[in-house]
């Protein structure tokens, strides 16, 4: 199915109010993009059962799932694919920084489950009826999330210099 | 008088420092005896923050930073890497350049399944066969040495080309190697895939199902070793693919069900026959001739605003990198996310190892065959 296609069969599905917009290559300030749609965050957990179990659709493979901070929100972009009916799409559920949730797909596909606990460990972002909220990557004790671009590298952590005095604040930053 | 007798449950540390762990990696086990009834990993032990360090670096200056994420194959990894910032910079990379990274890529891909099937029989108890895939791993890392001038992080593959060319006795010693490689990996096969303690050992042991595998990120020859018919090299093509006859090796269950251990190990194997049929194709079509510097771009200045998502195969699957470029003088990207193969594939550990044994645990991961460095990035 075409981008367009899978855009106007969900539009069919869920309605106008959680299934945004479709932006194509050179559409909306972009040079170069792979077709993408925005969707209502704590609309994603259903959506991604449909994505999958929809017949037409059957979006088997979870490629991938990134945090990005765009400053003024989160983002969290999902890269799916589907092996039987080759076509690929990538959704984008753009939630508001001060309390960013977005629903989880970790019922759907089971890789969901790590990437999103990623997700969670480097941006702070919430994933509604997670079955393992935990921190991956890092310590479950450790303060702040390190990729939004607003983190201050700790000078200390559990008594350890993580962070040398002298180069305190250079971190982080283009030399 | 009566005496009620119970057990508990032990909890049992495996990691970071164990050597079948391959890397420092921590599984904790709630074993029964000799059961395991849970296995939680805990990871990032080997975290470098790769990815906020390439929101500080140039584009260029982030290859060598992805040659320490799968150490193992660098080469492929260099290669993902370019791919995604060909495809945002709209590069088309000149044939011989791309032969060239064909012939590295699949090289580095043989030394890193020597790895893989190598420890994976050290695990289950094998010392012999590897230290005799060790000696041909050797010998490629001095092809690879002279091609690039280091033995494991080669920073070599750039983006719009590679860094250095090679001569015609590179060529010739190339294809030297390729037909000494043969026997040598026919020596190993022998000794390893039919004998009947390992056969034992990983038939029937971790079984994957076709459903779990493509749920849970199987990909590369975890994937195929579950029967699913999958490869990127076959089923989206890119570089020259299209040009090289060979086949997709697919797990069968020949000694016991598929998707066991033993099919993801025979995988690997099969892949590096055929492996050394592109590297014999690609040596018959290369042509000296022509500047390797010819597609790389002089400056990084005008890069586009926009995404893309691109992926390779890898020896350890598909890696996937995603690349946010604000667009105009920003020389370095705004964001990068590596989709890492080994970090997908190990993820299926906490539901494979419920109600094994706990020297299935070592076959399981063994057959997985993870790379930390690229786990945690």
């Amino acid at each position: 199915m075409t981008p367009e296609e899978i855009f106007d069969k969900l539009k069919e599905k869920f309605g106008e109010g959680k299934i945004l917009r479709l932006t194509l290559p050179s559409q909306n300030g972009f040079d170069v993009c792979d077709p993408f749609i925005d969707v209502e965050p704590l609309a994603m957990t259903e959506l991604a059962d449909f994505l999958k179990h929809d017949k037409d659709l059957a979006f088997d493979q979870c490629c991938c799932i990134s945090g990005v901070d765009l400053k003024d929100d989160l983002q969290v972009v999902y890269h799916l694919f589907s092996m039987s009916k080759l076509h690929k799409i990538c959704i984008k559920a753009t939630a508001k920084r001060d309390n960013p949730i977005v629903g989880t797909t970790a019922h759907t596909w089971g890789v969901a489950n790590w990437l999103e606990r990623e997700t969670w460990d480097m941006f702070g972002i919430k994933f509604k009826d997670h079955p393992d909220h935990r921190r991956i990557l890092l310590e479950e004790d450790w303060e702040g999330f390190p990729l939004r671009k607003d983190y201050k590298f700790p000078r200390f952590w559990r008594g350890m210099e993580v962070t040398p005095e002298e180069e305190e604040g250079t971190y982080g930053t283009q030399d | 008088m009566e005496h009620k007798i119970e057990t508990d449950f032990m909890i049992i540390n495996m990691g970071p420092q164990h050597p079948s762990t391959h890397g420092v990696l921590r599984l904790e086990l709630k074993t029964d005896g000799e059961i395991v009834m849970a296995c939680r990993p805990f990871l990032g032990y080997l975290h470098r923050c790769f990815e906020k360090h390439c929101e500080s670096l140039d584009y260029l200056k982030i290859i060598p930073f992805t040659d320490r994420m799968d150490y193992l194959a660098s080469m492929n990894n260099n290669w993902a890497f370019c791919i995604a910032i060909e495809k945002l910079m709209g590069i088309k990379v000149s044939e011989k350049c791309e032969y060239l990274r064909v012939i590295v890529g699949e090289l580095n891909r043989i030394a890193s399944h020597i790895i893989a099937f190598g420890t994976f029989g050290l695990d289950i108890g094998a010392f012999t066969p590897f230290l005799l895939a060790f000696i041909q791993r050797e010998k490629i890392f001095d092809l690879l040495e002279e091609a690039s001038g280091a033995r494991m992080l080669y920073n070599y593959i750039w983006v719009g080309g590679v860094a250095r060319d090679v001569d015609g006795d590179w060529l010739k010693k190339t294809k030297k190697f390729c037909q000494e490689f043969k026997p040598a990996l026919d020596e190993v096969d022998e000794l390893l895939s039919l004998n009947k303690i390992f056969v034992e050992r990983t038939a029937n042991v971790g079984v994957v199902t076709k459903e779990m595998a493509i749920s849970y990120g199987f990909t590369g020859p975890n994937l195929r070793g579950s029967g699913v018919n999958w490869d990127l090299r076959k089923n989206e093509p890119y570089s020259l693919y299209t040009k090289f006859d060979f086949n997709i090796p697919v797990g069968a269950g020949e000694q016991g069900q598929v998707g066991d251990c033993w099919d993801r190990y025979i995988i690997r194997i099969r892949e590096c026959r055929e492996s050394i049929k592109i590297i014999e194709q690609a040596l018959e079509g290369i042509s000296l001739e022509g500047d390797i510097y010819e597609t790389v771009p002089k400056n990084f200045n005008k890069m586009p605003k926009g995404e893309v998502y691109a992926r390779s195969e890898t020896p350890r699957g598909e890696m996937g990198i995603y690349v946010v470029s604000e667009g105009g003088k920003a020389p370095v990207p705004y964001r990068v996310k590596v989709r890492s193969p080994a970090f997908c594939s190990l993820s299926i550990l906490e539901e494979i190892c419920k109600g094994v044994m706990i020297s299935d645990v070592i076959a399981i991961l063994g057959s997985v065959d993870i790379v930390l460095g690229e786990v945690d990035r």
